[in-house]
């Protein structure tokens, strides 16, 4: 095994700079590493480039704070509360730049990045006003089937810089596990560049080994592993806890008001 | 004890979308889909509809007793004592095969070409509002046998044109792929000739329906009423839906 990888939140942080391409675990409101997205906040990090598929509560919060500059993502929602209140506001107001992606091209994006490949063909989208958007921008392109000259699409990989993905649990090495859902998470973890690991629990090899779990993270992806007891919330956490949606919801009504950033300092950089 | 409760139009649209399930079916729902999910428990528990039950909260078959409406309809706490997880990724792959059955859809511009869009109302580098995104709708749209799209009935949502094409519906009905859409006051059926107007709630004028659309639809000479859930299916709505976060989505 490699050497240790264990280290504090702040560390953790260092490994993402400025201007960087950024993913994190979860969706909406189901396993964000908010932990860490709070130090990120902390550290004062900007020209993030968030990249994600169905993000909602981390990715709020972080436009919020001023850290991300552009977001690719299929879909951000606050779900029954309504529009993700900063994003909205930060893109109509033409502060944070909008990069509609769509479910199935993000996953073959990401897909592409973990295998080391420069695009994957998908099949749907075409006929989307979606395709013009992406083909200025150099992201997909519309391709012919090289073996039955059928229009196809191809989308170019996916590989943020860092992956910020929160686990269950994990050894001091990176070997973790997500229990529950996992999304494209186990994809991110391999198409990233770094990968930092948040993790409820901290647990010895001999436990991974013991019960043979099925890794969703190994020290070979991994970067940085960080100690985050109940680094969800206010996200929910399969087998752990459950959703705040209390939080949730005064925090989408704050930053509705134009208080978020009051908000994010009482409840999120003063918890961690 | 569930005390009985009157039903309105958003528990018309579940009854409504929970007769489009087949027995049989390969069906999934994704984010922000409290309606949908509330119409397949309905389509297993009052109509007891076989189906496959597939979810943004990756439970594959979750025991539908157990499952509560959220404010997030991937909640993984919502959708419990599934078979185990299917992640999300393996219903794009069986959809891009063509073995996802139905799906639905939200939108808050659908036009006379079945378009939906979830993108932007206005331009899309500068937009009057920053909409969600469609999440799977445009990769979704030409690979899925049925789509249910749900949507309120008014003039700016029913539109001629929609600011963007998120959903590329005129492919739908270019390839004769089914494309329905359900809203707060009736059922209408895209076809080659444009929307038709199938059914309507009971308590609605046909003309009214009509005229409540900024897009032209048709009306069906087989056009049909939809009548409300019976008491014990509104019994089974309530009891899974206990606060009544359906009602806040803004369809009566």
């Amino acid at each position: 095994m490699t050497s240790s990888k264990l280290m504090k939140p702040e560390e953790a942080v260092d490994l993402i700079e400025d201007g960087m391409s950024i993913t994190v675990s979860g969706i909406t409101f189901s396993r964000n590493p908010m932990m860490l997205v709070s130090y990120i906040i902390k550290s004062g990090k900007k020209d993030l480039y968030f990249i994600d598929r169905e993000p909602g509560f981390a990715l709020d919060v972080l436009v919020a704070s001023g850290a991300v500059n552009r977001i690719r993502a299929s879909m951000v929602t606050f779900e029954l509360y309504g529009l993700a209140p900063s994003v909205r506001r930060f893109v109509e107001e033409g502060k944070v730049e909008f990069i509609e992606d769509t479910c199935g091209a993000f996953v073959a994006g990401l897909r592409a990045g973990a295998q080391g490949i420069p695009f994957m063909p998908v099949r749907g989208v075409l006929g989307s006003d979606l395709v013009k958007l992406h083909e200025r921008l150099g992201t997909w392109k519309v391709m012919k089937d090289p073996f039955t000259n059928e229009e196809i699409l191809a989308v170019r990989a996916i590989r943020p810089d860092v992956a910020i993905i929160h686990v269950n649990y994990s050894d001091e090495y990176g070997n973790a596990v997500i229990e529950g859902p996992r999304y494209e998470d186990e994809l991110k973890v391999r198409a990233a560049k770094k990968v930092i690991i948040t993790a409820e629990k901290i647990v010895p090899t001999d436990y991974i080994r013991k019960y043979e779990c099925p890794l969703s993270a190994t020290a070979i992806h991994v970067s940085a592993v960080v100690w985050a007891s109940k680094g969800a919330w206010p996200t929910a956490m399969h087998n752990c806890y459950e959703a705040d949606y209390s939080a949730i919801e005064s925090y989408y009504n704050e930053a509705k008001k134009g208080n978020a950033i009051s908000w994010i300092e009482r409840n999120l950089l003063s918890r961690w | 004890m569930v005390s009985q409760i009157k039903p309105r139009p958003t528990d018309y649209m579940i009854k409504c979308m929970a007769e489009l399930i087949n027995d049989g079916d390969i069906v999934y729902h994704g984010l922000a889909s409290q309606i949908p999910v509330l119409s397949m428990i309905l389509a297993r528990e009052a109509l007891g509809k076989d189906f496959i039950w597939l979810s943004v909260t990756e439970a594959y078959m979750p025991l539908p007793e157990t499952i509560r409406s959220y404010p997030s309809s991937g909640d993984p706490f919502s959708e419990k004592f599934g078979v185990g997880i299917v992640p999300t990724y393996d219903v794009f792959d069986l959809a891009a095969q063509g073995r996802i059955d139905l799906m639905f859809f939200g939108a808050a511009q659908v036009d006379e070409n079945g378009n939906t869009n979830l993108s932007v109302i206005g331009r899309y580098d500068k937009p009057k509002v920053r909409l969600p995104g469609g999440a799977a709708t445009a990769y979704l749209f030409p690979l899925v046998k049925r789509i249910v799209v749900w949507a309120r009935h008014d003039k700016r949502t029913l539109v001629r044109r929609v600011d963007f094409v998120t959903g590329q519906g005129w492919l739908r009905i270019k390839k004769g792929l089914e494309l329905l859409l359900c809203t707060n006051k009736g059922l209408i059926e895209y076809t080659d000739k444009g929307p038709i107007l199938k059914a309507v709630f009971e308590y609605e004028d046909v003309k009214d329906v009509i005229e409540n659309a900024s897009m032209k639809i048709n009306t069906s000479n087989k056009l049909y009423y939809l009548r409300a859930p019976n008491e014990k299916e509104m019994k089974i709505i309530q009891y899974h839906d206990p606060l009544g976060l359906r009602y806040k989505l803004g369809y009566g």
